[in-house]
């Protein structure tokens, strides 16, 4: 009897620990789950953009058919970046802050950087 | 407590709805993007349909697959153009003559070896296929039929005058024989006639052919010439292996349904990968020339490994290592790929547009190899500078897009 109740008591102390700590537990989780597949989204939204600007560019230095062309497939190509929102959206729905999500960010620079120069790319103070 | 209850369910079940929504807003973005994308670069124009003459392409069969029409070999059109290899033959390089067998048996023989792989015969009848083989050594523009054959064209339709190739090239469907050397090694004009009008004579002495001819072309025997011979091999080819609707043409009229990962592919081909830069139109080819460096198998047309493709052609240096945007109905059909049939796979078809050096190996690659891979590098730095790179799951959606475009 005097054992039950101790047991008793443990798992309602456990319990009581693990709810102040749920919030917690349930936002590591959900970024250990989402990790890989943000990164990937931040990744391909990146792309996605730079190859619109520079395809924007092309077009008003070259303005013809096959540059408008390609204009457009760099536009078709920003659904990545809906895929990005949508992504960030729902993450932040589970109670990631800004915080949370770009640290996820910080960690796909750092899986396709060769070297330390991409890192301090994305760092480094620029002036323009 | 049933209120708090009830409303953390409530809560639940929108959260659930609205993150289902988002994904369905954006699935049904991307499918509309996708049948848009369709429509601007593929089924914006459509071509008038062709009308075939079923006696004509009936005979034309026959003839391509009569071995009578080697001069002096043992081939027919259907040697190298067979149904299981999606009208290609499944080769690397092609067997020509002396070759025995089809496919793989074939390369075991000892037939001479034809430094190009095998083309597949998809839509070429369309009256809006206006280039053919690799090099464009047959052509169709505004200012006329362009071929080997000169001012002496024998047809105004290119795919006629593409059919009166094989039949006169040496080591294709004629044995380089002491005959051949002493008599017909010029490769002009002059030569061909004389080895098309003993293949007419073959054929006049047949009665069935004779007949059929006379009948099909309301002529006398004496008028056959091989024009008619090619004229009907080319209803054949026209008929046979007309385009026909895929499932990616379905999908974009809302006649179908494609997969997650299809639609996923769709939108890369038409957005990112930038393929339909080149790929485009009805056939998914522009019918230009760019140059891609697949690696080369075989000895090449230029010997040594080398092909310079249309460069052969035009003598004009701007089109070294060039060659024509292949179509790509039926692609997944035609194994291997590029000029040379060098790439197994569709995927590595894929990559190679973005990712070259994957499939080279510099150091089991002699000192000339290399060589000519840096200058084929640099002939297609222009091209190569709009392709995008695509990681592995990007192009097994792309592949898996490729092969709505097949069909039966």
């Amino acid at each position: 009897m005097i054992k039950k109740v101790a047991l008793f008591i443990v798992c309602i102390g456990l319990a009581y620990i693990a709810g102040l700590f749920s919030t917690d537990i349930k936002i590591q989780m959900v970024k250990a789950y989402y990790s890989d597949n943000y990164g990937d989204l931040v990744f391909k939204c990146d792309y996605a953009m730079r190859e619109h600007f520079l395809a924007k560019q092309t077009v008003a230095k070259h303005p013809n058919e096959d540059n408008a062309t390609k204009l457009l497939q760099a536009e078709i190509a920003l659904l990545d970046c809906q895929d990005y929102d949508i992504l960030r959206k729902k993450l932040m729905s589970y109670g990631l802050k800004e915080s949370d999500l770009a640290e996820l960010a910080l960690l796909a620079v750092e899986n396709k950087s060769h070297d330390i120069r991409k890192v301090v790319e994305t760092h480094e103070i620029r002036y323009n | 407590m049933r209120s708090d209850t009830i409303r953390i369910l409530f809560l639940a079940i929108s959260f659930l709805v609205v993150t289902n929504s988002l994904a369905a807003v954006s699935s049904n973005l991307r499918s509309r993007t996708l049948q848009d994308a369709g429509k601007e670069f593929i089924f914006n124009n459509k071509s008038a349909p062709v009308e075939i003459n079923k006696e004509k392409s009936n005979l034309g069969e026959k003839f391509f697959e009569d071995k009578k029409l080697s001069f002096n070999g043992n081939m027919s059109c259907a040697t190298c153009h067979i149904d299981r290899f999606g009208s290609s033959d499944g080769l690397r390089n092609s067997i020509g003559v002396g070759g025995v067998g089809e496919g793989p048996e074939r390369v075991n023989s000892n037939g001479f070896i034809v430094p190009r792989n095998s083309l597949p015969l998809w839509g070429r009848g369309e009256k809006d296929f206006s280039t053919f083989f690799w090099d464009g050594k047959v052509e169709s523009s505004a200012e006329g039929i362009k071929s080997q054959f000169g001012d002496s064209f024998p047809s105004e339709d290119p795919l006629i005058v593409a059919v009166h190739l094989p039949f006169v090239e040496i080591r294709e469907m004629i044995l380089d024989d002491e005959e051949i050397k002493q008599k017909y090694k010029t490769e002009t004009v002059g030569s061909a006639q004389e080895i098309y009008e003993k293949l007419v004579k073959r054929v006049r002495d047949d009665e069935k052919y004779k007949e059929a001819l006379e009948r099909i072309y309301n002529i006398k025997p004496e008028e056959i010439s091989f024009f008619h011979i090619a004229d009907s091999v080319a209803e054949f080819i026209r008929d046979k292996f007309k385009l026909k609707e895929t499932k990616f043409e379905q999908y974009v009229f809302g006649r179908t349904q494609l997969s997650q990962d299809e639609i996923a592919g769709g939108i890369i081909f038409f957005g990112k990968g930038k393929c339909a830069s080149c790929h485009s139109g009805r056939h998914f080819s522009d019918f230009s020339f760019h140059s891609i460096p697949f690696p080369q198998a075989g000895f090449g047309k230029n010997g040594f490994g080398v092909d310079y493709g249309r460069f052969n052609v035009t003598q004009d240096s701007d089109d070294i290592y060039k060659f024509r945007t292949p179509p790509l109905a039926n692609v997944s059909k035609t194994a291997p790929y590029g000029h040379s049939g060098s790439i197994d796979t569709l995927k590595e078809a894929i990559v190679v547009h973005f990712d070259p050096l994957r499939y080279y190996n510099g150091h089991e690659m002699t000192a000339l190899e290399r060589n000519e891979l840096y200058k084929k590098l640099l002939a297609s730095s222009g091209d190569m500078h709009d392709i995008a790179f695509l990681d592995d799951e990007e192009v097994e959606k792309l592949e898996k897009f490729l092969r709505t475009l097949s069909y039966e």
